[in-house]
């Protein structure tokens, strides 16, 4: 209990701080922040309130911020899509900005649900991918700050899943996009080739997989539609 | 940039009452506007790289026999000493710095400049099998072996977070920066103690985190304390995020890219998205692909994403990643478009001055300079005018203290904002200058105007003087 409170008090005191201690690169204008600003869609699946879905920074401002870290993790159950996962956190992300102590909120909640199912044995890939994905996309927040986040490599998590999921998991081709998406350099310009190469073999014409990819990656992959990204000379080798 | 249209006109004022004072003086000016003579210049903080030891220490400098240093390739600024710790410390506290010390000699010894990186993981290629010598595995660091490869019995990668590796690599880098920190012949070292490379990948079933990276970086700011020192952006692939070239930057590194033309179209270069944050203050370096494998995979072409990349990171330093002569040869039209861009280069535009002034008089000066390269001249410089005499003795020195060449815009080719000055120089009594006719030179140098920097100027004298026009000192005026 001390250690919870302890961990309640470093999160909202760095959430107060966090503004003050802004970076003092502009760095926002040289990196796309894909993670956080690329909204993706989730058709009608539930998440944290959003008035505009295609807008990367659509709060809902009558919603109560301080919030989000139980609403987030209430649609983080084991049936939720990874897309929806990934939108969510980056709602929770962009709400962290009015507060960015629930950012880290969150992701102490994360370290600790993949701890306690290390502690009693098992590993749930679910858990190391939401974290690895939510400590990813929080590392692109600009409001966020690096030394409250932690050390760890969130793809290296990502991974992890994948692997523990197996290739035939029905949601594995979305954890392949995470990972690329983990991967992406600034820009967008940087397509890690294994993932996205898979996703694009693979993704199913007309799912939200191939609507969130042609939307974000067609300026990488120079191509509009799915068609042509598998023809696209960077899926060459 | 535009320039200030009031500063202008102030400009042209100045120049015409210049003229006028010239007139009543009964002087003619004489107006000069040198070319561009178009030559590769070798210069500090800037220049081509070769390669001599690229991880393995057969490529690509073995073949050279120890007299030939590649002068024919113009330009070249440094040599590039890449290869693994295991080389330099078989034993510990047993070094073996001949290894570097006999390339790096050859070159000094031709005013080049050397740069290092010092490797803990490697290919197997014609390496030993591992860069991180045993005698660190056996005071028990952490090792993982190398799986899946040819030879892979033997190999195996550091943990790059052991903390007897560290301790160990720790001592190796005070050896390295007591004989290397801040020597004038070394232009920089890199960051290069996790991955293979050097470059920042782990083996492909491991992941490294920022924090090791910022420890790695850590090592090396605490023995290279003068010495330039390169991060590489590799260092952020993989999952480690933007955290480590921010820090890179706050702790005064310098970015370098090993990757230009790795990859295919538009994903040949793409360092300019960092470079930005490092070129305004600290000079780019740039490698690209090994240049055979590039052309082998139909990547090169031309060569031409190579410049673009030079343009776009503002790059000063640029590796000639193959076998010097053999890259020379098929690329000589792309060295020369790379050797008039990489780096600065600072053109005098137009000068003009009196073709004569009496001793203790003025001598009133104007000239336009540009700088026509990427990247800022980092070395800083003030442009000075040395007389000489027939007999090639220093007669005057006139050094323009309150212009420095570092503030000097960049731009697209042949478009950067030039400086304009125009100022009148003291002439010292006649018996410091002597009434006669002089040779006049232009340099930049030195605030006490010794010359530092290589002009692309015809007749040159030598040590980076070069002769522009003609003065004739006449006898101090009656008053």
């Amino acid at each position: 209990m001390q250690r919870l409170l302890a961990l309640l008090f470093l999160t909202t005191s760095a959430g107060i701080l966090a503004p003050l201690l802004g970076r003092s690169d502009p760095w926002e204008e040289m990196f796309e922040q894909p993670l956080v600003k690329w909204a993706l869609m989730i058709g009608e699946a539930k998440s944290l309130p959003w008035r505009d879905p295609a807008v990367w920074d659509s709060v809902d401002s009558s919603y109560d911020v301080s919030r989000v870290p139980v609403d987030a993790l209430q649609w983080l159950a084991p049936d939720t899509p990874v897309l929806v996962r990934m939108e969510t956190f980056r709602r929770a992300i962009v709400y962290g900005r009015q507060n960015p102590g629930v950012a880290y909120q969150l992701l102490a909640a994360l370290v600790n649900r993949v701890q306690d199912a290390e502690a009693s044995g098992k590993v749930d890939p679910l858990a190391l991918f939401d974290l690895g994905y939510f400590f990813e996309a929080c590392r692109q927040a600009p409001w966020l700050q690096w030394e409250y986040l932690g050390d760890r490599n969130g793809y290296a998590l990502v991974m992890r899943a994948i692997q523990l999921r197996g290739a035939s998991a029905p949601d594995a081709l979305e954890m392949q996009f995470a990972a690329g998406l983990i991967l992406l350099e600034p820009k967008g310009q940087h397509p890690y080739y294994p993932h996205f190469k898979t996703v694009v073999k693979a993704v199913q014409p007309g799912s939200l997989l191939e609507k969130n990819l042609v939307r974000h990656l067609s300026k990488t992959f120079e191509a509009d539609t799915l068609d042509a990204m598998r023809k696209s000379r960077y899926l060459l080798r | 940039m535009s320039r200030n249209p009031s500063s202008n006109s102030a400009l042209a004022v100045m120049c015409l009452l210049f003229s006028l004072a010239a007139a009543a003086f009964g002087q003619n000016r004489v107006a000069i506007r040198p070319k561009d003579n178009g030559a590769a210049l070798v210069n500090p903080s800037m220049g081509w790289v070769l390669h001599h030891y690229d991880n393995d220490i057969v490529r690509y400098g073995s073949k050279l026999e120890p007299w030939d240093t590649v002068d024919d390739f113009p330009g070249v600024g440094v040599i590039y000493l890449r290869l693994a710790w295991t080389y330099l410390e078989p034993e510990e506290g047993g070094f073996n710095w001949s290894v570097v010390d006999i390339p790096a000699q050859r070159w000094i010894a031709k005013g080049k400049k050397i740069a290092f990186r010092f490797t803990t993981y490697e290919s197997l290629s014609n390496n030993p099998p591992n860069a991180t010598p045993e005698w660190v595995v056996k005071a028990g660091a952490r090792v993982f072996p190398v799986r899946g490869r040819v030879g892979a019995a033997e190999r195996y990668e550091p943990d790059y977070d052991d903390p007897i590796f560290l301790a160990k690599l720790d001592r190796f880098l005070a050896a390295a920066a007591a004989r290397y920190d801040g020597d004038p012949n070394v232009a920089w070292i890199d960051v290069g103690t996790i991955g293979i490379w050097g470059e920042g990948d782990p083996g492909p079933e491991r992941f490294t985190t920022a924090g090791t990276v910022k420890r790695h970086i850590d090592l090396h700011t605490k023995n290279f304390k003068r010495t330039l020192i390169a991060f590489n952006d590799n260092l952020m692939f993989r999952g480690k995020g933007l955290e480590p070239i921010v820090y890179a930057k706050q702790r005064g590194l310098t970015l370098r890219d090993d990757s230009v033309l790795c990859r295919p179209g538009q994903e040949a270069v793409y360092t300019h998205y960092y470079a930005g944050a490092f070129w305004p203050r600290l000079p780019v370096i740039l490698e690209s692909e090994h240049y055979g494998l590039a052309v082998q995979r139909g990547d090169w072409g031309d060569g031409s994403d190579y410049l673009r990349a030079v343009e776009l990171a503002h790059a000063s330093y640029v590796s000639v990643h193959w076998w010097p002569r053999e890259f020379l040869e098929k690329n000589r039209e792309l060295v020369r478009r790379i050797s008039l861009r990489m780096g600065y280069r600072l053109q005098l535009l137009e000068m003009s001055l009196p073709d004569e002034v009496p001793a203790r008089g003025r001598l009133p000066v104007s000239y336009r300079w540009r700088n026509n390269g990427v990247a800022p001249c980092y070395p800083g410089g003030f442009v000075a005018l040395t007389l000489k005499d027939k007999k090639g003795g220093i007669a005057g020195v006139f050094v323009d203290e309150d212009f420095d060449v570092r503030n000097l815009e960049v731009g697209p080719p042949d478009q950067a904002a030039p400086v304009q000055r125009s100022l009148q120089y003291l002439m010292p009594p006649a018996s410091i200058l002597r009434p006669g006719d002089y040779d006049v030179f232009v340099s930049v140098g030195s605030r006490i105007g010794t010359p530092q920097i290589a002009l692309p100027l015809e007749e040159e004298d030598g040590q980076r003087r070069y002769r522009v026009a003609q003065l004739r000192v006449t006898p101090a005026e009656l008053r």
